[in-house]
């Protein structure tokens, strides 16, 4: 356990030796230049599951430890080179540790400290040292082209200097001399004890908080808020949380940001849609447009990433003797996906797309006019969203029960972009109902998106397959073996598929229970005088 | 959790000096190390500047919790000791009262889990009910041995004594306190190192750095770290290294 204290001014060496009670002395050993690279993933994913991975280097060599939030250390391991992937920490504890909370997320090194220590011993009479004192003197800054969500955080590579602090750790089994010494240290003039670790202290300097980027929604609407203002809200969110993954989206730090960002994509042309009748259609009609554009040019490295990730999961799927012929398909992926990658990051540097963000911002943000002159932008939010909500739950439910298991393909399909317009809408007003209430609903759907979404995947898959197939043996980059086993692959995922689809009437039953559907109506069906005429 | 003990029936072997290096050794080189002094003259306690410890074995032979604030931190990263403590005279009495009086240390030092990667046991020089426990806690036994025809026989003895009862704990003889300038050391090591393999190739030299340690109080690498005698433990923790790593 360590203590620590806030300095106002960095004392001597001989002005705390007089502080300390008798029989205490202090020995000064060499200051040490100390520097440290917190990592974690973009989203907080390490510390906000136990503490982030710390790179300490020393000279040359560098040692990676994962440290909780406290400052305890919990593992830790040698490493050769900074780490940008979980992957490339060596085997073992610490590997398996980060891998498990970051999962397919890469480090990124979200801040970095310098500090000058000057090292004490506390010794006791037998020049034995019982407490160790370290008075650091630090600067914090964040690493150069790391990527910070905006508006968060100070700018990369601009140095901040921390409150000198003084630390107290203990030799393990001499507790007692270490609360003697922290109580003398407490009495000095300027010094502060302070429970705040290094990393809270560092993150904070750099204006960054843990957390402070996450791809959920949490608006934060109060119930007595017009319409206009929550969708406007609503918008504003989701703009921020694309614009926080453009960065990296364009340098491809992982494929993470593409998915956030089209996810933050998708729910605004969700809420442009299905918050109806708020803003005026002119420049509503634009901006549908300008967010099915930004869909679409995304889509392709999207669609090779999801590939990418789930390979070892589909080689697996083919017969042993086989799995070797699907490795040219994977660098053909490979291949594809840096070639639409370097189109998307083109893209995404370009004018037209730059554009879009500002005169979206612009359009967010400019002054309400007095006198709306559209259909819902004057009523109370929470009256908009409990027709909207009901609204969209009547049609899953039609729609769901009128599929049979001969029904077509493509309505499933039609169901599941309702399940999702349905969710979406939950997930942007569910701060207008109570959270246990609105938990488990969200939950129910989730659920069966699941199925529909699975369906739908490998559907488009196994089709992508077909045509990846083609492509390959016109290219000339696919012998018999890999077109075979890209065939049996193809067989096995749509097997897989009608399993899923004969999942589905169970799972829709579960959606369709007579506990859920009285819970919706519950919390959604518009009462019969507040409709409107 | 490797486990070694350093043991010799007899007494001022160098015995107490091999473990303090090693462990030190061994905790620069980045193993969260514990050495227990286990011998009452507590020696290896004395040259970490701690205060062995006058009552508390009882505790100490009670459970985790108790072992572990037994342990206190050396001046040295990765290093911490269990001091000794004068009651130790009265452990044989001790593991005597118990079911299974051969395994108690063992047990006790598993109940530690993953809080150390090297435990060193500093043994009395004895044959008795504690030895028997080191023997049968150890992962392998370290035992210096001066070069002579007499030290040599006490090393049979206590070959055989592990034969009778049955105890298969590898044993890592290695010479110490050699002196080059005794021709009955270089004898012995000469007629040795022909006859069997039993002996580790590295051999710790009589040195007088060694003695300063008491005085010093301190491992002597913190002292005398090009000394001759430092090079010999550099080579001898080489070997032993890489042997409990096998």
């Amino acid at each position: 356990m360590t203590r620590s204290f806030w300095l106002e001014d960095v004392p001597s060496t001989e002005a705390i030796g007089k502080h300390l009670p008798s029989p205490f002395n202090l020995r000064a050993e060499p200051v040490r230049e100390a520097s440290s690279t917190y990592m974690d993933s973009y989203d907080w994913r390490l510390t906000t599951k136990g503490g982030p991975l710390r790179i300490d280097r020393d000279g040359t060599e560098l040692l990676a430890v994962r440290e909780t939030a406290g400052g305890e250390t919990t593992a830790w391991t040698p490493v050769a080179t900074m780490p940008h992937w979980p992957q490339d920490l060596p085997e073992g504890p610490l590997r398996d540790e980060v891998l498990k909370a970051s999962q397919i997320r890469a480090l990124l090194p979200v801040a970095e400290v310098t500090r000058t220590i000057r090292r004490l011993a506390v010794l006791n009479e037998d020049d034995k040292t019982v407490v160790k004192m370290h008075l650091a003197e630090a600067d914090a800054r964040i690493p150069e082209g790391t990527p910070v969500p905006p508006d968060k955080g100070r700018r990369p590579g601009a140095e901040h200097g921390l409150k000198p602090r003084l630390t107290l750790q203990a030799v393990k089994g001499y507790d007692r001399e270490r609360e003697a010494v922290a109580g003398a240290l407490a009495e000095m003039e300027g010094v502060r004890p302070t429970d705040s670790s290094l990393l809270e202290e560092t993150v904070t300097a750099l204006g960054r908080r843990p957390g402070d980027y996450s791809s959920k929604i949490d608006v934060g609407l109060q119930p007595e808020i017009t319409a206009v203002e929550a969708a406007r809200r609503i918008h504003r969110h989701l703009l921020d949380t694309l614009e926080a993954n453009v960065e990296g989206a364009r340098a491809d730090l992982d494929s993470e940001f593409l998915h956030d960002l089209r996810v933050a994509t998708r729910r605004t042309r969700s809420a442009l849609t299905q918050i109806k009748g708020v803003f005026p259609p002119d420049p509503l009609t634009d901006f549908k447009e300008r967010f099915r554009w930004l869909g679409q040019i995304t889509g392709p490295t999207r669609d090779l990433d999801v590939f990418l990730l789930g390979f070892d999961d589909y080689r697996a799927r083919v017969p042993a003797t086989m799995q070797g012929g699907l490795e040219p398909f994977r660098a053909f992926l490979e291949r594809r996906q840096r070639e639409e990658q370097q189109i998307l990051a083109k893209r995404l540097a370009s004018p037209h797309f730059r554009k879009l963000l500002k005169d979206w911002r612009a359009f967010l943000e400019r002054p309400l006019p007095t006198h709306p002159d559209t259909l819902n932008a004057r009523r109370p939010a929470k009256v908009v969203a409990d027709e909207r909500i009901w609204k969209m739950f009547r049609r899953v439910i039609k729609e769901g029960r009128a599929i049979t298991e001969d029904s077509p393909h493509e309505e499933i399909h039609e169901l599941r972009k309702s399940c999702k317009k349905l969710r979406y809408l939950m997930e942007f007003f569910q701060d207008l109902y109570p959270r246990g209430d609105m938990q488990p609903l969200i939950k129910a759907i989730k659920a069966l998106l699941d199925n529909l979404g699975e369906f739908q995947d490998l559907e488009v898959h196994a089709h992508k397959i077909r045509e990846d197939a083609e492509a390959m043996a016109a290219e000339g980059s696919a012998g018999a073996d890999t077109l075979m086993a890209m065939g049996a692959l193809v067989d096995d995922l749509l097997e897989h598929q009608a399993r899923v689809r004969g999942q589905f009437a169970s799972r829709f039953a579960d959606f369709d229970a007579p506990a859920n559907c009285k819970a919706y109506k519950a919390l959604f069906k518009p009462a019969r005088e507040e409709k409107r005429a | 959790m490797r486990i070694l003990g350093v043991y010799n029936n007899k007494g001022g072997v160098g015995k107490t000096a091999t473990a303090v290096n090693l462990a030190y050794l061994a905790a620069r080189a980045g193993r969260r190390t514990l050495v227990w002094d286990l011998d009452p003259q507590a020696a290896a306690t004395f040259y970490f500047r701690i205060k062995p410890k006058v009552k508390g074995t009882k505790k100490v032979l009670g459970g985790k919790r108790d072992l572990d604030e037994a342990i206190k931190g050396t001046d040295f990263d990765n290093l911490d000791l269990v001091p000794a403590d004068f009651d130790y005279r009265n452990m044989d009495l001790l593991f005597g009262d118990t079911k299974k009086p051969a395994n108690q240390l063992r047990k006790r030092l598993k109940q530690l889990g993953d809080d150390y990667d090297l435990v060193i046991l500093d043994c009395p020089p004895s044959v008795s009910v504690v030895s028997e426990n080191i023997f049968r806690a150890a992962d392998a036994l370290l035992v210096p041995t001066i070069p002579t025809t007499l030290s040599l026989r006490t090393l049979e003895q206590l070959l055989d004594f592990m034969d009778d009862n049955d105890i298969r704990v590898p044993t890592w003889p290695f010479f110490a306190m050699v002196d080059r300038r005794k021709r009955m050391h270089q004898e012995t090591m000469a007629a040795e190192s022909d006859k069997r393999v039993l002996m580790l190739d590295q051999h710790i030299p009589y040195a007088s750095t060694v003695e300063k340690m008491g005085e010093a109080r301190a491992p002597l690498f913190e002292f005398a770290r090009s000394s001759t005698a430092a090079r010999a433990f550099r080579d001898l923790w080489r070997e032993v290294s890489d042997r409990l790593e096998d």
